[in-house]
């Protein structure tokens, strides 16, 4: 932070994202609001995380793609450097695996560009305060995405397997159809179903994926 | 000879003890003596003379001293009387001194039994007088021998005349020694000019040397069996089969057969044979070269196949490129301009000072801008998701997963594993996306179905995605041979995606059932983070 002119300590930001116009429109943006101004930008990941070590602005906003080095990977080096920066992520690019990226590389936030109105400005505040903030849009799924994993580790199972029905359970969770099951084990396609759904009641199983998940939970898919 | 017919005889010197001595030495013999004079009167006869006439009164035996030999023989009637005739012009020949002796065999059979004779006649000469000793001797056990000799010699013969095959003899050295006529008839020659020659000159000199006549066997009392051609007469050659033998004493026997239609058959089963052959090596040649054609027009096929292919996948991946730039330009050019517009727009909006009708209109701009922005990104995203090429296959299957859950509105339960290593060539990524895409698509269209489970693994050297939704399901089959059904089509264009890369789809279905979709598709393990194009 920084005094300006007897005024409110400003915030102080740099700009990394390798187009102008986007650059020039963010910085009369950031500019344009009484608590925050620009020290410094860059076009390219490589001198974003260079310049921004020197710096040592309060935020970075850095975006997701650029030409030589990605946001994810300059992300990852500045805060390896000079972890005090906060990087705030800003991309054209909506998917959540991006989000993921820039958010295990170091960055506190993540704002799309064309959400890029008060939001960005909010974000900024919020990310130099020490919080972060994920365009709410992305929140939902990501949350979501996250709390999704190893949902049939948690039920408990109503009824012990059968030599066949386990056979049947682990093959499935090799990924190999009914008829191939029916192959390996003699028994036609139609008995293989039911063994299935036999078993996925007794797992209390609604899935294919089930089935592989609770494979994989017990440790059934080691050999082979 | 009695002491009677001593003194009836005409001999003196019965007092003499040679004389004596001599009788007694006649009647020891077991031949029949008689000496008659020259006129046939009957001097003296011997012991067994005199009991043989006792026995057979008949016969000219039945003399005794003082009968004449002569009148004897030519008051013999029946049977007997020729063969007495003859012997009484012998005897006269002796006595008359035309023949030194004379000897006759004759039969003389009685009602029991069957006898041969032997009568001799000698001329003496005693004290000045012609004399004539007769001897009748029983020859009847070498007669009968004789007999049976002749009579098996004839059923030998008739059997060696009979016979079909060819039967001679000959001795060691191949001499011939008897042939039937058979033979002679087999080889064109008279029996004397076979007689007359050897076995070896019958065979070619060619055959005698590669093999030879095994005498040698032959004596050892071996039964040899031999097929050779033998040389007619004319010159011509028969093929016969040998079997030779020792009969007795030294004596070899062949027994020669033709076999020249054996021969004829073998010759004609071999050509037959030699004719199979040939036709069954034209027809092989004939197959050889169809399937050569054949080999061919499959090659040609799996050419053409593979150029289709190739162009095919040409065509994926500059389709791919394709969309790839655009999506970039959308994103990268476009977006960011988008956003650019936006910010400038805001900061006019700052800078408006609250004229109420110029930030109005800004509003609206803003909005625009931000429908703008938005609809680049769906056309972006929607043309090939950048997270595809950035964050890789997972990551953008997930998010596509997560969209059409949400857009489908039916709840997605997404399982992935193993993606943790490097990243897999592009070209897989994209054709694992592409047909999950499609399945999803398919599911969404057709299915009805209210959950999907989506599996995603990469395993060793293939990478695996399983589709199952719980909808109403189809005939496989049937959708597939169905003709122009959009299912069909997808299903089509999913399978020859993962072909070009080797993989296979796999479709399990049957109506109210719901369907499951595998796919997997193998990649080279070594080289997991190799990046190909699209």
């Amino acid at each position: 932070m920084s005094k300006q002119g007897g005024g409110a300590i400003k915030l102080r930001v740099f700009l990394a994202d390798d187009h102008m116009v986007v650059r020039e429109g963010l910085k009369s943006l950031v500019n344009a609001q009484p608590d925050m101004h620009v020290v410094g930008e860059a076009a390219g990941g490589e001198a974003a995380w260079r310049a921004a070590c020197r710096l040592s602005p309060d935020v970075v906003v850095m975006d997701v793609s650029m030409p030589d080095m990605s946001g994810a990977e300059a992300t990852e080096c500045l805060k390896r450097e000079c972890p005090q920066v906060r990087v705030l992520a800003l991309t054209v690019y909506e998917d959540k695996g991006y989000v993921r990226q820039m958010l295990d590389a170091g960055a506190s936030g993540y704002v799309l560009k064309r959400a890029v109105t008060d939001e960005l400005v909010r974000a900024i505040r919020t990310v130099a305060a020490g919080g972060s903030y994920v365009d709410p849009t992305l929140a939902a799924g990501l949350v979501s995405s996250f709390f999704n994993q190893n949902t049939a580790e948690g039920r408990a199972p109503s009824g012990e397997l059968s030599e066949r029905e386990s056979q049947v359970l682990r093959l499935i969770a090799w990924g190999y159809s009914n008829k191939e099951v029916g192959w390996k084990l003699n028994i036609s396609a139609k008995t293989v179903d039911t063994y299935k759904l036999r078993l996925m009641e007794k797992l209390n199983l609604r899935s294919r994926t089930d089935i592989v998940r609770y494979a994989l939970s017990h440790g059934l898919l080691q050999e082979e | 000879m009695t002491h009677q017919a001593v003194e009836g005889g005409a001999a003196g010197g019965q007092g003499n003890a040679a004389g004596r001595f001599a009788y007694a030495a006649l009647d020891a013999l077991p031949d029949h003596v008689t000496v008659v004079d020259a006129r046939g009167s009957i001097l003296a006869v011997n012991r067994a003379w005199r009991e043989f006439a006792g026995a057979n009164s008949p016969g000219p035996a039945g003399l005794c001293e003082g009968a004449n030999y002569f009148d004897a023989c030519a008051g013999a009637t029946g049977e007997g009387a020729e063969d007495a005739a003859r012997f009484a012009a012998g005897l006269r020949a002796v006595i008359e001194g035309e023949s030194e002796e004379f000897a006759l065999e004759y039969p003389c059979h009685s009602p029991a039994e069957r006898r041969w004779f032997i009568a001799r006649a000698k001329r003496f000469d005693f004290e000045g007088e012609a004399r004539a000793v007769v001897t009748h001797a029983n020859i009847t056990a070498r007669r009968l021998a004789e007999e049976e000799f002749k009579e098996s010699e004839g059923k030998y013969r008739m059997l060696l005349e009979q016979a079909s095959d060819g039967i001679h003899t000959y001795d060691a050295r191949g001499d011939f020694i008897e042939t039937n006529s058979k033979l002679c008839e087999m080889l064109g020659y008279t029996r004397e000019e076979l007689l007359r020659l050897n076995v070896a000159d019958l065979v070619p000199p060619e055959d005698l040397a590669a093999a030879p006549i095994r005498f040698d066997r032959l004596q050892a009392g071996e039964t040899v069996l031999t097929e050779r051609r033998l040389r007619r007469k004319d010159g011509t050659l028969l093929p016969v089969e040998i079997s030779g033998s020792m009969v007795s004493g030294g004596v070899l026997q062949s027994i020669v057969r033709d076999i020249s239609e054996r021969w004829r058959a073998d010759a004609a089963l071999h050509e037959a044979y030699g004719e199979l052959e040939r036709r069954v090596e034209e027809r092989t040649a004939e197959l050889a070269r169809a399937n050569e054609t054949l080999r061919a027009e499959n090659a040609e096929r799996l050419r053409a196949e593979e150029a289709r292919r190739e162009l095919l996948g040409r065509l994926v991946t500059a389709q791919e490129e394709e969309r790839r730039r655009i999506s970039r330009e959308l994103h990268d050019r476009m977006g960011q301009q988008l956003a650019a517009l936006l910010m400038g727009l805001k900061t006019l909006g700052a800078d408006s000072y609250g004229r109420r009708s110029a930030l109005d209109t800004l509003r609206q701009l803003e909005r625009m801008t931000d429908e703008l922005s938005r609809e680049a990104h769906t056309l972006a995203w929607g043309l090939r998701p950048p997270a595809l090429d950035d964050l890789g296959l997972e990551t953008a299957l997930y998010n596509y997963v997560e969209e059409w859950a949400e857009r489908a509105r039916v709840p997605v339960d997404f399982h992935s594993a193993g993606f943790g290593g490097g990243r897999l060539p592009l070209t897989h990524e994209t054709a694992v996306y592409r047909i999950a895409q499609e399945a999803l698509t398919n599911v969404a269209k057709h299915s009805g179905a209210d959950r999907v489970s989506f599996i995603l693994e990469r395993r060793g050297d293939h990478v695996l995605a399983v589709v199952e939704d719980n909808g109403g399901g189809f005939d496989v089959e049937a959708a597939m041979s169905a003709a122009g059904r959009g299912r069909r089509l997808g299903l089509l264009g999913m399978r020859e995606r993962a072909a070009l890369l080797g993989g296979a789809i796999n479709v399990e279905s049957s109506p109210g059932a719901g369907t499951t979709l595998f796919v997997r598709i193998p990649f080279d393990a070594g080289g997991g983070d190799e990046r190909g194009a699209a």
